[in-house]
């Protein structure tokens, strides 16, 4: 039985000890990952860490077959992109954008500077909710830095050089967007 | 377009200011989204959700089907199965659903064809346009089993096929067809009517009975010659 951190898991059956050891080690190994990738779409922690349960209580649904997976750690981090694309319909983010621009700025600048500050994270989340969908999911995973362009595209099931064209153009849209300035929402 | 070298200073550096605030705040957000810091004890509070999920018996195929499903499609999902269900429930009583029969007919006029057909064929339609028991009756205390319901309970409700022609039916038929107008006047009452009274007549006239002839009297004669009786 493994312990991390007080917790241990009894899984039912003996079958499953290989699975037992291997979901332990995978919530201390990915669960870190699973959230940065949760949260670049959903801009919210507790959301974001919801994802990551749900995606891990698919793995321990799905236990059995986990030593058929190839490649466990792309497989996770889909399962939670997946969750958490389904979980941005029901929500709004732009709900979570002044809680999350201001966690980007120093409480220590003036108030005028702040507003200033937060006015344009805003306006860069807006412009990133206005580029199309697939430059959107390829810009907003490549800013995970853990991910290689080769995963982003085994993620989102495309070939390397259609991610790196599209992280292209989105960075490209975006920065023509920026200096026109922000679109109306 | 304005070439490059006949751009103002001023106009290049206001430029390159916005290229490069916009790198900024673009590196500046994306590297906040996704180099964000999982929340302090997340893996202790997912091992133990996972410990009480483990512990739990996992759901079933179709429990794990509306568990993955949104809320509006679960919501959606169950109303297509209960109309589903309420559509095959109904549909077998619409089906087999009696003729509409107003309460006052009585039963044997609303069956006028019944009572016409021969036996043999008349009985198994009889049988099976019989009315439906009723689907509630009052209650009334200890009561008997109710009986078994008749076989040709579920019977469809489509019109009686044509039965064949009566032995008259089939007569009319033919003199219709023959078009004999001595047949035809038969079939006229008052016609024949009045050709019965001329036959009665003719035969009372041809045989009409004779007078009848001066009957002999029974009563003796008197004696001619008178003769005294000796006393």
């Amino acid at each position: 039985m493994t312990s991390i951190e007080g917790y241990s898991l009894a899984l039912p059956s003996i079958e499953t000890a290989r699975s037992e050891i291997d979901l332990a080690a995978l919530v201390e190994t990915y669960a870190a990952t699973l959230f940065r990738v949760a949260h670049s779409i959903l801009r919210s922690h507790s959301e974001a860490e919801d994802v990551v349960q749900d995606a891990f209580v698919r793995v321990l649904e799905h236990r059995q077959s986990l030593p058929a997976i190839r490649d466990l750690r792309v497989w996770l981090i889909r399962i939670a992109w997946n969750l958490a694309l389904d979980r941005r319909r029901r929500i709004r983010p732009e709900q979570m954008d002044d809680l999350f621009a201001q966690s980007l700025i120093a409480r220590t600048l003036p108030a005028d500077i702040v507003l200033d500050e937060t006015r344009r994270v805003q306006s860069v989340l807006r412009a990133i909710d206005h580029l199309p969908t697939d430059e959107r999911h390829v810009l907003l995973l490549s800013a995970v830095e853990e991910l290689t362009t080769p995963e982003i595209a085994t993620i989102l099931n495309r070939s390397d050089s259609a991610i790196r064209a599209l992280l292209f153009r989105a960075r490209t849209h975006l920065r023509h967007r920026l200096e026109k300035g922000a679109p109306t929402p | 377009m304005m070439p490059a070298d006949k751009t103002p200073p001023a106009d290049k550096t206001s430029h390159a200011d916005k290229k490069n605030s916009a790198d900024y705040d673009l590196d500046r957000v994306l590297t906040a989204l996704g180099a964000a810091e999982p929340p302090s004890g997340m893996n202790a509070r997912l091992l133990a959700v996972l410990e009480s999920r483990a512990i739990a018996p996992l759901p079933s195929r179709w429990q794990r089907l509306t568990l993955d499903l949104p809320r509006t499609s679960r919501r959606a999902a169950i109303g297509l199965a209960a109309a589903a269900a309420l559509t095959i429930a109904i549909t077998p009583l619409a089906l087999h659903r009696p003729p509409h029969r107003p309460a006052s007919v009585p039963a044997a006029i609303s069956q006028p064809a019944t009572s016409l057909l021969p036996l043999s064929t008349s009985a198994p339609i009889a049988k099976a346009s019989l009315p439906h028991p009723p689907a509630r009756r009052p209650h009334s205390g200890a009561q008997p089993a109710p009986p078994a319901p008749p076989d040709n309970l579920h019977a469809a409700s489509f019109p009686a096929p044509p039965l064949p022609l009566t032995r008259q039916e089939r007569l009319l038929r033919r003199i219709a067809h023959t078009g004999d107008p001595i047949e035809l006047a038969m079939l006229d009452p008052e016609r024949r009517a009045e050709g019965r009274l001329l036959g009665e007549r003719d035969f009372q006239t041809f045989f009409q009975p004779p007078s009848p002839p001066p009957q002999p009297s029974l009563v003796p004669d008197p004696p001619t010659s008178p003769a005294q009786e000796p006393q």
